[in-house]
């Protein structure tokens, strides 16, 4: 019994921070209509800048804001060199962002090294009761620090103006823009709030699990599937990030951990199947939908028997609502 | 003082629809662009927001230049488009619309905005507090118009305000736009719907294929002639 709470214990850590990532897609994706596959690079950037400098010897304050700086850096960067590539061909800035994630790991090989980094410790070792579990007090301070970090996020988007803009610019680039709002500030600073998500989910992480440069693009996947999972929406995600974290934790402890990772993907794919397959809802739903846009613009009938043959969406991505090259 | 077009050129999916048209719109005064669908109006108005990038030719706005102006830098110089497909924010309410609609003025001026697109729109006011993607057509196009409105412009373009309003309600919305041009604004109306649009104009253009090919000031523009030759006479297609 022990057992299985801790491996759900330390299944929720991770399964917050997968949730912060895919925070970071869905609100890359909202916002611009791009899929950040560097968002995992964010989080180990500030994870080991942070671990870097504090094992040099800085203050752990001072270290922890490093990490977020850099991370913060590195998004705006990112967003800086998809800015320069608009009016390419429409797969570039997700194959910029590969690229990214490759350039970023390296980066950050040379700089820190081919070991992973644990963060040293600040908080007392003895481990504290919280219920019925016993957990390290650098998991429960990853807990309870992302629930305010999304409590902070929530505040943001429903309560500030600031909020409602990315909002109004993921609904409408170009209403945005007749508003006085601009579109491409609005895009750099979802990028910098995406890579201080997942900074800050790294640093947090960095204590409990040794963080590797080479770990940015395995969690960027991860945080795609939570995204893929909640829908694209915000608390489903995070709902979704506990999922697979959970998921993941409970593989490795019964199975064996290589499995872990063949369990995210494996459910990715059921869902995706699952999403496009003849018996689904969904595409039942598309269907319809299309039926009715068809009827609505050519006022014919109800919709014609190839329908039933055309391949419905393989990811179950909402519409963009813009496109940055349009701008 | 004016909002003028000079020799605009601009192409839409490759095929050119704008063909070197020029327009000036003083100030204070309400003009109107009248043509069939697919004459080019629509490609006109968001060249003039600057959310179309024109081939050749240039925007002035009381002479500044507006060319390589992005587009909400051209609202900050105050020249405000409502769009033909209204680019509404589907997730934010009624009243978080005109909020941001009015984002660069202080809170007073917001209040007392507000205040008289509510006199306007009444049913807005009621529906204060709704998503704007659960609003009907007609309601969502009076969000459009107050948006826009919340701005304050001194140049108004309004692409098709006439879309899902009832013609009580556009009547309404004409003679808010008649005192809004008694006190300074320009209003270019881009409209299908000829005989309301010519009732409050002082200069009208017809657009036809992407050429201008009448332009007309006066008053009593409705009953002009040469507009039912021009454009009200023309077999739609």
């Amino acid at each position: 019994m022990s057992v299985l709470l801790q491996l759900l214990t330390a299944g929720v850590a991770i399964g917050m921070v997968l949730g912060l990532l895919g925070l970071g897609w869905v609100v890359v994706y909202r916002v611009s209509g791009l899929l950040n596959l560097a968002q995992g690079s964010f989080l180990v950037v500030g994870a080991l800048t942070a671990s870097a400098l504090a094992a040099a010897g800085w203050p752990h304050a001072a270290a922890v804001g490093a990490g977020l700086l850099a991370s913060v850096a590195a998004g705006l960067l990112l967003a800086g060199v998809l800015r320069l590539s608009r009016g390419g061909h429409h797969t570039a800035p997700v194959i910029i962002t590969l690229g990214a994630a490759e350039v970023f790991a390296e980066i950050c090989r040379q700089v820190f090294g081919n070991d992973p980094l644990l963060l040293p410790a600040f908080l007392p070792r003895a481990p504290v009761q919280l219920g019925p579990v016993t957990v390290a007090p650098h998991v429960a301070l990853l807990v309870f620090a992302t629930l305010a970090l999304l409590g902070l996020l929530w505040w943001v988007f429903e309560r500030t103006s600031l909020g409602k803009e990315l909002q109004a610019c993921a609904d409408s680039a170009e209403g945005a823009a007749l508003v006085g709002i601009n579109p491409g500030l609005i895009r750099a600073l979802a990028f910098a709030l995406a890579a201080g998500l997942a900074g800050a989910g790294g640093i947090l992480l960095a204590p409990v699990t040794p963080v590797g440069w080479d770990s940015g693009l395995s969690l960027a996947v991860k945080g795609f599937v939570a995204a893929v999972l909640g829908r694209w929406r915000y608390p489903g995600t995070i709902i979704a990030g506990l999922f697979l974290g959970v998921t993941e934790s409970l593989a490795a402890g019964y199975l064996a951990s290589a499995w872990k990772d063949v369990l995210v993907l494996g459910v990715l794919l059921v869902v995706l199947l699952w999403r496009t397959a003849p018996w689904s809802g969904a595409i039942r739903r598309t269907m319809r939908r299309r039926q009715a846009a068809r009827r609505r613009a050519d006022g014919t009938g109800p919709g014609s028997r190839h329908l039933l043959t055309q391949n419905p969406p393989t990811v179950d991505i909402p519409e963009p609502t813009t496109h940055p090259r349009q701008e | 003082m004016s909002l003028r077009a000079r020799e605009l050129t601009a192409a839409h999916g490759g095929v050119e629809v704008l063909h070197g048209v020029s327009l000036e719109l003083e100030a204070g005064t309400i003009g109107c662009v009248l043509g069939a669908n697919g004459a080019g109006k629509t490609t006109l108005a968001r060249c003039l927001a600057g959310l179309h990038l024109p081939h050749a030719g240039s925007v002035l706005l009381d002479e500044a230049c507006l060319d390589g102006l992005a587009a909400h830098r051209r609202v900050r110089a105050g020249l405000s488009l409502v769009p033909e497909n209204r680019c509404l924010f589907g997730s934010l309410t009624v009243a978080e619309h005109l909020a941001i609609g009015a984002r660069a003025a202080s809170p007073t001026e917001a209040a007392r905005r507000q205040a008289q697109v509510h006199e306007l729109f009444p049913v807005l006011s009621e529906r204060a507090r709704q998503r704007v993607d659960t609003l009907s057509g007609g309601q969502q196009q009076m969000v459009a118009v107050a948006r826009a409105l919340m701005g304050d412009p001194r140049y108004l373009v309004l692409d098709e305000p006439g879309l899902g309003l009832a013609p009580s309600i556009l009547a309404g919305v004409l003679e808010r736009l008649r005192s809004l041009a008694r006190e300074g604004t320009g209003i270019l109306l881009i409209e299908q719907n000829a005989r309301a649009a010519l009732r409050v104009s002082t200069s009208a253009w017809v657009l036809q294929r992407g050429h201008l090919t009448l332009a007309v000031e006066g008053s009593n523009l409705e009953n002009d002639p040469r507009f039912e030759d021009a454009y009200l006479g023309e077999p739609t297609q």
